[in-house]
């Protein structure tokens, strides 16, 4: 019989090291299932695409068939679009009554009391609340995108980055491939939460990454706030609202009031304030996160690309630390 | 593991949950090979586009067994590929920060990586993904001897460049 040996196959005492180890990593471990979605569209010349058109053209049928349905209503239900089905009630598509149709390029969608529905092309859904009303800008393989006049939308992509985006008001919504909601009033002000992945704000003051785990602010004036970690104390919070309200010292307030797990906020700050305080902020950033190989405070207070690779460590850092907050347990 | 053969022969002839079967068994397999090359963030969905390659590529696998071997070349091949698409720094971006946990998964993380590579597939398999010795040599075609030194090879390597005295070194 052989020896216990708890690194070869978990027989005998555990080893304190590995074992203590093994309870680290854990959280990175791989538990997503099967994206078949993606399998579907990678695989096109595989033998059993049959099966693969069978659900292509079930899912077809059910556009024609919503097509059909709203074909007598107003302007929805025919044309190239995004398919919708109405909750609680019907909604107004293109100025008349719909419960479903296909919401055509160029044309409104707006919830009223109600919900709806609506199908991004065959990458996701976006989920829209009560008092929503959303013009379908653009639907092609590269590129849908919706804008989001006013209400809250709840978006879920399974797409490359960049292939989904929403425009708002204030800001615009370039989605990198995740789970978010997005809640603006008609001057621009509302706010995104991302649940899952990450998410561009482009605004007239710069890009803003959001991964998930944060709220950000968006403002009316075409820019985003800072992004909040959901951890983000008190202060903080106080802090990126004195800034976004051009309070004098809000910049201190801010670098004083972050924490560990808030570099994602300070590295947004960085990108937003004038180039003379980078130094002092990018050397707060570097208490928090190192910055990438190659990547240097002074070369990153005069180089955006260099600011970019530290922000994408920032992002890789604050999903790790989202994951590992989100999924504590140790092995499975 | 029998019933391998059986199960890619179905998943050639169409069988969906043959293959969903397939990715239920190997998933870990294959995120490890990936996540010893690639940035966290970029490794699940690198996983989902190996399965897409394998499932397109089944009629060209010539033997069933070998499908282990041939799986994780994929993985090996999307991983290098998808570095050469990245900026220099991402392939070398690992997780750096003061909050305890992210800190010292980063640096485990890191030193894993920085194994030789005959190490560090297996050692990420053990400790990350969670899967015994013996499942490694399954999932991977290596035999259980090579996957067992590996093991021990690799976690002596590991603590030394994590500082951490050995055992049998703590208890002299």
């Amino acid at each position: 019989m052989s020896k216990p040996d708890y690194l070869w196959d978990r027989t005998g005492a555990p080893d304190p090291d590995v074992a203590r180890m093994e309870q680290l990593l854990a959280p990175l471990a791989h538990d997503r299932p099967l994206d078949e979605l993606r399998v579907r569209r990678s695989s096109r010349r595989a033998v059993w695409i049959a099966g693969i058109v069978v659900a292509a053209a079930a899912a077809a049928v059910f556009v024609i068939v919503l097509r059909g349905r709203g074909a007598s209503e107003a302007t929805c239900g025919a044309g190239h679009g995004m398919a919708f089905v109405a909750h609680g009630g019907e909604v107004t598509c293109g100025g008349g009554l719909a419960a479903r149709g296909v919401l055509p390029v160029g044309e409104t969608l707006d919830t009223g009391a109600h919900r709806a529905q609506l199908a991004i092309a065959s990458i996701g859904t976006a989920e829209l609340f009560e008092g929503t009303r959303v013009r379908l800008d653009r639907t092609e393989p590269a590129r849908h995108q919706l804008h989001l006049e006013r209400g809250r939308m709840h978006a879920r992509v399974i797409a490359p980055p960049r292939i989904f985006a929403i425009t708002t008001p204030s800001t615009n919504v370039v989605d990198l491939g995740c789970e978010y909601t997005v809640e603006i009033d008609e001057a621009g002000r509302g706010s995104i939460i991302v649940q899952s992945g990450k998410v561009e704000l482009e605004g007239a003051a710069g890009v803003v990454v959001a991964p998930a785990g944060t709220t950000t602010r968006l403002l009316a004036g075409r820019r985003a706030s800072l992004p909040l970690a959901e951890t983000a104390s008190a202060e903080l919070r106080a802090a990126v609202v004195a800034l976004e309200a051009g309070a004098t010292g809000a910049i201190e307030r801010v670098v004083a009031a972050v924490g560990d797990e808030d570099a994602i906020t300070l590295t947004a700050l960085v990108d937003l304030a004038p180039p003379e305080r980078r130094p002092e902020l990018l050397a707060r950033l570097a208490e928090l996160v190192a910055p990438p190989e190659g990547v240097s405070i002074e070369g990153a207070a005069r180089d955006a690309a260099e600011r970019g690779r530290w922000r994408d460590q920032v992002v890789d850092v604050h999903i790790a630390q989202h994951v590992l907050r989100a999924s504590p347990s140790p092995h499975k | 593991m029998d019933e391998l053969p059986a199960l890619v022969g179905a998943a050639r002839r169409g069988d969906r949950a043959a293959f969903a079967e397939l990715y239920r068994r190997f998933h870990r397999a294959v995120h490890g090979v990936v996540l010893a090359r690639v940035a966290y963030r970029d490794a699940a969905d690198l996983v989902q586009d190996v399965f897409a390659a394998a499932l397109e590529r089944l009629p060209q696998l010539g033997e069933p067994a070998a499908f282990p071997g041939w799986l994780l070349a994929i993985a090996r091949n999307k991983a290098i590929d998808h570095l050469r698409g990245q900026r220099p720094t991402d392939e070398l971006t690992e997780l750096a920060v003061q909050a305890p946990r992210a800190a010292e998964v980063a640096q485990v993380l890191a030193a894993l990586r920085a194994l030789p590579e005959a190490y560090q597939e297996t050692m990420i398999l053990r400790l990350v993904e969670g899967m015994s010795g013996p499942e490694i040599a399954e999932q991977t075609g290596l035999s259980p001897g090579s996957v067992r030194v590996n093991l021990h090879r690799g976690m002596k390597l590991l603590r030394e460049r994590l500082g951490i005295a050995s055992e049998e070194g703590a208890s002299r």
